[in-house]
C-alpha cells in the first residue's frame, strides 16, 4: 500500500520535537467537520431545533379549538402550552402519564379547582367567558413525552414533545 | 440528570469543542477572546449545576472534573497516541526565516502572530531573524533565534 504523503510542507529541523505531520492534518480534516457541526447546531438553534422557533412550533387544532406548543424543548425549562377555543374553556384534561414528566408551575387564568378520575387530572375554569388558557410547564425527564390534552372534556389535541436533556 | 453524567458530559463536550475549535482559539489573545471565555464558564456552570446549589453537588462535581482529569492524564501517558490525538502535536510553522504558508493556513496563523511572539520574546525585528517558531500543544508560538554557531 502507498504510504499517505503530507500536502504540507516537509521539512526535516533540528529540534527534538515530536512533529506528526500526518496526524495534524487529519487533525485538520476534523477540525473542519467540526467547524461544519458547529455552525450546523448554531443555525439549528436558530431554527428552533432545540425550542423557541420556527421547527420547534407546533399548532394543533380540533372543532373550535387550537393549541400551540413546543415540540422540541430543553430539560428543566419552562414552556408554554396555549390553548384558544371559540368557545368557553371551562377545564383542560391531561393524562396522568403525561403530567408524570412535567411540573405545572401556573395557569393563566388560574383554575378554581382540579380533580382525578380516570387517570387523568382535569382543570377547573369558572363559568364565565373564557377562551384563551395558557399553561407553564417545566419538564422533568427527557426525551420523547407525549398525551392528549382534553378541551372541555370533548376536544382532544395531542402534545408530543421531544426534551432535549 | 445525575450531577456526575452531567460533569461527564459537560467534559467531553468542552474538550471535543477546544479540540475542533484549534489550539489558537481562545489563547488569551485579545480581551475578547478572555471575555467570551468568562461567558463560556458562565454557561458551563449553568449547564452543570442546573438548579441545585447544595455543597454535595458542588463537591460531586469537583470530584468528577478532576477525577476525569487525573484518568485522561494517566490514559494519556499509557497510551502516547492517545496524547497526540487529544492534545494534538507541536507544529514547526517557521523555517530558517520563512513562513511555512501552507501549515499556517491550516493552523489560522499569519505572519503577524509570529511576529508578535518574537516581539514579545526576543525583540526581534524581521521574520529573517527567526531560525524556527513552533506551533506548541497549548496554542502558544514558541521563538527558536538562530545561534551564534548558526551565524557562522
Amino acid at each position: 500500500m502507498q504510504r499517505q504523503q503530507p500536502t504540507a510542507e516537509v521539512i526535516k529541523p533540528d529540534l527534538q520535537i515530536d512533529e506528526q505531520l500526518l496526524l495534524s492534518e487529519k487533525g485538520w480534516v476534523v477540525q473542519r467537520v467540526g467547524w461544519f457541526f458547529v455552525i450546523a447546531v448554531m443555525i439549528a438553534g436558530l431554527l428552533g431545533a432545540f425550542g423557541n422557533g420556527l421547527l420547534s412550533k407546533k399548532n394543533v387544532s380540533s372543532g373550535n379549538v387550537k393549541a400551540e406548543y413546543e415540540r422540541f424543548y430543553r430539560y428543566e425549562t419552562e414552556m408554554k402550552v396555549l390553548v384558544e377555543s371559540s368557545d368557553h374553556i371551562a377545564s383542560l384534561s391531561f393524562p396522568q402519564q403525561y403530567l408524570k414528566n412535567f411540573r405545572i408551575i401556573h395557569f393563566v387564568p388560574e383554575p378554581l379547582n382540579n380533580s382525578t378520575a380516570n387517570n387523568e387530572v382535569t382543570y377547573n375554569f369558572l363559568p364565565s367567558d373564557n377562551h384563551v388558557v395558557s399553561v407553564y410547564i417545566i419538564s422533568e425527564t427527557y426525551g420523547p413525552i407525549g398525551g392528549t390534552m382534553k378541551v372541555n372534556g370533548t376536544d382532544n389535541i395531542n402534545l408530543n414533545h421531544f426534551i432535549y436533556p | 440528570m445525575n450531577p456526575v453524567l452531567r460533569g461527564i458530559a459537560v467534559y467531553v463536550f468542552l474538550m471535543i469543542v477546544f479540540r475542533i475549535m484549534g489550539r489558537r482559539t481562545l489563547n488569551n489573545t485579545t480581551t475578547f477572546d478572555l471575555v467570551l471565555l468568562l461567558i463560556i464558564s458562565e454557561v458551563t456552570q449553568q449547564g452543570l449545576v442546573g438548579e441545585d446549589f447544595s455543597v454535595t453537588t458542588a463537591a460531586i462535581l469537583i470530584c468528577t472534573l478532576m477525577g476525569l482529569d487525573l484518568v485522561l492524564t494517566l490514559l494519556k501517558q499509557r497510551f502516547k497516541s492517545l496524547d497526540r490525538v487529544i492534545e494534538g502535536t507541536p507544529l514547526v510553522i517557521v523555517d530558517h526565516g520563512k513562513p511555512l504558508v501552507k501549515r499556517m493556513k491550516k493552523t489560522l496563523l499569519d505572519d503577524e502572530d509570529i511576529m508578535e511572539a518574537a516581539r514579545m520574546n526576543f525583540g526581534f525585528e524581521k521574520m529573517s531573524q527567526i531560525k524556527y517558531a513552533v506551533l506548541e500543544k497549548d496554542g502558544s508560538i514558541s521563538i527558536i533565534p538562530f545561534s551564534d554557531k548558526d551565524k557562522q
